[in-house]
């Protein structure tokens, strides 16, 4: 163990990366883990909130654990279906999702369906917030989403079955294995998940007719050190997504949309002390079928993308002076097909330095670049830069700022009709500050943050009618995000509360109208208390009004859903642990969209047992 | 007490002398609040949504938005496409939401509503108690398109008359109906012609590519406007107008545009002929020979445009979200003389 340890410790970065990290689950020193350290070490200055496993096991959706816990705005096309995200103001394309450090928005659309993503194969969900195109390209404007498998190289063997039950006939399974010794990990996992989803629509005598969706992921890691220096990681995941499509409330679909995900990432990990690289090679897959009438098999529309990623990355750390240099080069080759973008295929060339110094125990910081080169156009150069300042043990001030970039889209490019060849990417400048409070049992964050959006991608239609994207947007998002927690623990008894408060402005320059779909004011809460082996919790989500038109003539009205849950574990027979979990959401039957004319679901049920062994 | 019955004989009494006074020429009710102006439908946003019906009184005095809305408190569905006009009723064509909202025309108070018999409905005429509704059925499907029967005494789809694909506006001449087939989402190029006596395609007629609107001038004669294919095809082609004489079912005349041209919005006023062509209006007698070369009226981008009586209505969709706008133009100056606006994305101009 030890050998294994002394070469990877710079690896495992010490907490000093988030305002609130993993301290509260500190990992005992005889366990090691690793995650995506990029993540960690080049993160000075920004906000990233690790979402713990705890939180992740309470939700079966990645959309609805980021609404509930996240200051990010979701809309849903109904319960389930495809969700695209509003980050800080920006658009559903200016959220980058990363897996296992690569960039996975779809090379189709630009953006990531976040009900496209099965949650419970990650053991660590991550939200950095604001611009990171630097390090994980193109989209990460608003934010990133991180979901990250880690490895554990100690002697263990554990399974995990989660079953549940709930409201409109919902049915969520997942296997878990995990295997490991001080030189190897596997871990396997398979999930499935169906619903009928035919959730009332509140106050209309109506249903959510067309919304049964069918999920099967599969989910596989591998790590392994074939020498003490050399750690070789696989990772896999990959998914059938079958959903039909809500209809509004003033049309009933018949249409159904199918979704094949396929993610592989092989990694060649060279350690050592001072000088360290790694090779990465990754095979991205994504298709999507598009049925107009679901009982017409034969008619369909369809798109697939292969990317192939080839990465060396680099990296130099002198102990001496606390600094580390890193260095990436990356090609991307993505080929596209599909009934409306012909066949086209695009080449990615980037280079990244990297360097992060801890100029003080009180001070660090980084400046990073990025130049990109493509077959279409050239991302000159992207910086970002952050720091962190510990004024006082209690308080710590941070900066950073950055620009980012958005490429166009397959669909943008070459849609028939319509597509433009010519579109240059989008960029953005961004500044952040944050204040960290950090009390014994409670921590406060306050950050502030600007960022200006221009040659944004919109489509429109041309002289000759036809609709064509051009790059005439010009975006500003302002605002304010609040966080306070709070940890108390009193003999047995623990309780925390966490609540998120975000104030957004995001208007466009030209009309001065807010955005639509963006709410200026979004409000999450959860009180949770935990005594030996029962746990319950409360949790709230407000969402501001929002303009449903561009100008601000129309909107959707406010809403304010909650939900609750316990969760009681039987105490350990040998190896087996047993926990049963009730939860009720929107208890309260509120009536609520997040889409205009989609409602949401009225109150539901979900009964769970997770079964450790 | 006492007051109110002088009120009420006073009235009472009033009431007889008025009418007694009006009796040579018979009062006319109004037949409700939306009589005597013009109505523009809006197909509403995208994906989710209502469509909606503006009034414009014809003194421009009054307007109110939505007024199906409300009047029933209720929506009319998605993408309201087109409206559809028989004595005192108005059919409000939804396409995405598959449904004909039947209401009283001057009132709009619903009557009934339309689900069965219809997929991706279009547009509407009448012929002897009939309405004639054109259907896409399933978009990626070509073979399934269709006229529906709708029987207007019951409000049932009665029968079907199967057509080729992508039928799109449609207007009756005595018992003929003329069918301009667009091409849904792909591009067709004929004019089906369809007895309603026998409810079959008695010819079918070769225009330009891509018929997208039709009109029938003051002899009852057909003209078709055809677009032509546009150049993402790959196959451009250029617009036809094409005149069908009526009696003999065929194309008297036809006028070619240039292969880049693609005109649209074609409506008849005074025996004159308007088009848009890339944001210019043309104006062409319904005798002419020839094209005409010079613009009326220029720089105008419109997503519908009809001439009525002098009058040039063009309807603006701005962004597709947000509502739009609704230009006048005199055609005796071709000067804006009044600007109004609408729904999201004002599509259809009709007169009440």
């Amino acid at each position: 163990m030890k050998q294994f340890s002394r070469f990877l410790f710079f690896l495992f970065l010490i907490n000093n990366w988030s305002s609130y990290g993993q301290k509260d689950s500190i990992i005992a020193l005889d366990i090691v883990v690793l995650s995506d350290v990029k993540l960690k070490n080049f993160s000075a200055g920004y906000n990233v909130n690790e979402l713990l496993d705890s939180v992740i096991k309470t939700q079966t959706s990645l959309t609805d654990l980021l609404n509930l816990n996240t200051l990010i705005y979701f809309k849903e096309n109904g319960y389930g279906m495809v969700s695209s995200p509003s980050f800080r103001g920006t658009n559903a394309s200016q959220t980058a999702v990363i897996w296992n450090g690569i960039n996975v928005n779809s090379q189709l659309t630009g953006q990531a369906d976040f009900n496209n993503i099965s949650i419970v194969n990650y053991n660590n969900i991550s939200v950095k917030s604001g611009g990171s195109s630097v390090q994980y390209g193109s989209g990460a404007i608003g934010g990133s989403i991180h979901l990250n498998n880690s490895f554990h190289f100690y002697n263990h063997f554990n399974n995990e079955l989660q079953v549940s039950y709930g409201s409109f006939n919902t049915l969520n399974t997942s296997y878990k294995l995990n295997i490991g010794t001080e030189k190897s990990y596997i871990s396997a996992g398979v999930d499935y998940k169906k619903s009928e989803n035919d959730y009332e629509y509140l106050g209309y005598a109506k249903k959510n007719r067309n919304g049964a969706y069918n999920f099967l992921g599969f989910n596989f890691n591998v790590g392994y050190f074939v020498n003490k220096n050399i750690l070789l990681k696989l990772f896999h995941n990959s998914s059938l997504n079958d959903r039909n499509l809500s209809g509004t409330l003033t049309y009933n679909a018949k249409d159904a949309y199918e979704n094949n995900d396929s993610k592989t990432l092989l990694v060649l990990d060279f350690l050592g002390e001072k000088f360290s690289s790694n090779l990465n090679l990754a095979h991205i897959y994504e298709d999507y079928k598009y049925f107009p009438n679901r009982e017409n098999i034969d008619q369909y529309s369809y798109g697939k993308v292969t990317t192939f990623i080839v990465k060396y990355d680099a990296s130099l750390y002198l102990k001496s002076h606390d600094l580390e240099l890193k260095g990436i080069l990356e090609y991307d080759g993505v080929n596209g097909t599909g009934s409306n973008i012909g066949a086209n295929q695009r080449d990615v060339f980037s280079a990244v330095f990297l360097l992060n110094h801890k100029l003080t125990s009180k001070m660090d910081y980084n400046v990073n670049v990025r130049t990109e080169v493509t077959s279409q156009y050239n991302i000159p150069f992207i910086f970002s830069i952050g720091s962190n300042f510990q004024i006082t043990k209690l308080y710590t001030l941070k900066f950073n700022t950055s620009k980012n970039y958005r490429i166009p889209t397959f669909n943008d490019l070459y849609w028939v009709p319509g597509g433009n060849t010519a579109l240059k990417p989008e960029n953005s400048y961004q500044f952040e500050i944050g204040n960290d409070f950090n009390f014994n049992s409670q921590k406060f964050n306050l950050t502030g943050y600007y960022i200006k959006s221009e040659d944004m991608i919109k489509w429109l239609p041309n002289t000759s009618n036809i609709w064509s994207p051009i790059n005439i947007e010009e975006v500003e998002s302002y605002g304010i995000e609040f966080q306070y927690k709070l940890l108390k623990k009193i003999g047995n008894n623990k309780l925390e509360f966490l609540t998120n408060y975000g104030y957004t402005i995001s208007k466009n320059s030209r009309t001065n109208k807010q955005l639509i779909y963006v709410p200026k004011n979004k409000i999450t809460g959860t009180v949770s208390y935990n005594c030996k082996n029962f746990s319950a919790y409360y949790q709230l989500l407000y969402n501001g009004s929002v303009y449903t038109t561009t100008d601000n003539y129309s909107n959707l009205s406010s809403y304010d859903v909650s939900d609750v849950g316990i969760s009681y574990v039987v105490p350990n027979k040998r190896k087996l642990t047993t926990t049963i979990t009730f939860k009720a959401q929107n208890i309260f039957n509120e009536k609520y969209q997040n889409v205009a004319y989609r409602p949401m679901p009225n109150r539901n049920y979900k009964l769970k047992l997770i079964l450790n062994f | 007490m006492k007051n109110s019955k002088i009120i009420v004989i006073t009235i009472l009494f009033l009431g007889i002398f008025v009418t007694s006074c009006d009796d040579d020429d018979t009062i006319i009710e109004p037949k409700g609040d939306y009589e005597n102006g013009i109505l523009i439908a809006s197909e509403g946003p995208f994906g989710s949504g209502t469509g909606t019906v503006m009034f414009i009184s014809d003194d421009y005095t009054i307007t109110e938005n939505a007024i199906f809305n409300n009047v029933n408190n209720l929506d009319i569905g998605n993408i309201l496409q087109s409206i559809g006009f028989e004595e005192d009723n108005a059919y409000l064509i939804a396409n995405v939401s598959n449904k004909i909202t039947v209401v009283n025309r001057y009132t709009f108070e619903e009557i009934t509503t339309i689900t069965e018999g219809l997929n991706n409905p279009r547009y509407f005429a009448e012929v002897n108690g009939k309405g004639y509704v054109t259907n896409w059925g399933d978009p990626l499907n070509n073979d399934d398109d269709y006229i529906a029967v709708l029987n207007l005494a019951t409000n049932m789809v009665e029968s079907t008359i199967p057509v080729a694909f992508g039928p799109e506006e449609i207007v009756a001449v005595n018992n003929t109906l003329y069918v301009a087939h667009q091409g849904g989402y792909g591009q067709n190029n004929i004019v089906s012609v369809i007895s309603t006596s026998s409810n079959s395609i008695i010819k079918i007629l070769e225009v330009g590519d891509v018929p997208n609107s039709l009109t029938i001038d003051d002899k009852d004669d057909v003209w078709v406007l055809s677009g032509g294919k546009p150049s993402w095809t790959g196959v451009e082609s250029k617009g036809i107008l094409s005149k069908i004489n009526t009696d003999t079912n065929s194309i008297d005349v036809s006028f070619d545009f240039q292969t880049t041209e693609h005109p649209n919005f074609l409506s008849v006023d005074d025996d004159y002929l308007y088009y848009n062509l890339g944001g210019n209006v043309y104006k062409m007698s319904s005798t002419a020979s020839v094209l005409p070369t010079s613009e009326e009226i220029s720089g105008l981008y419109s997503y519908n445009m009809v001439a009525k009586d002098g009058i040039l209505y063009a309807t603006d969709a701005g962004d597709y979200a947000s509502n739009g706008k609704l230009y006048l133009y005199d055609l005796s100056t071709n000067s804006l003389i009044n600007t109004f606006t609408t729904g999201i994305i004002p599509n259809g101009i009709y007169f009440n």
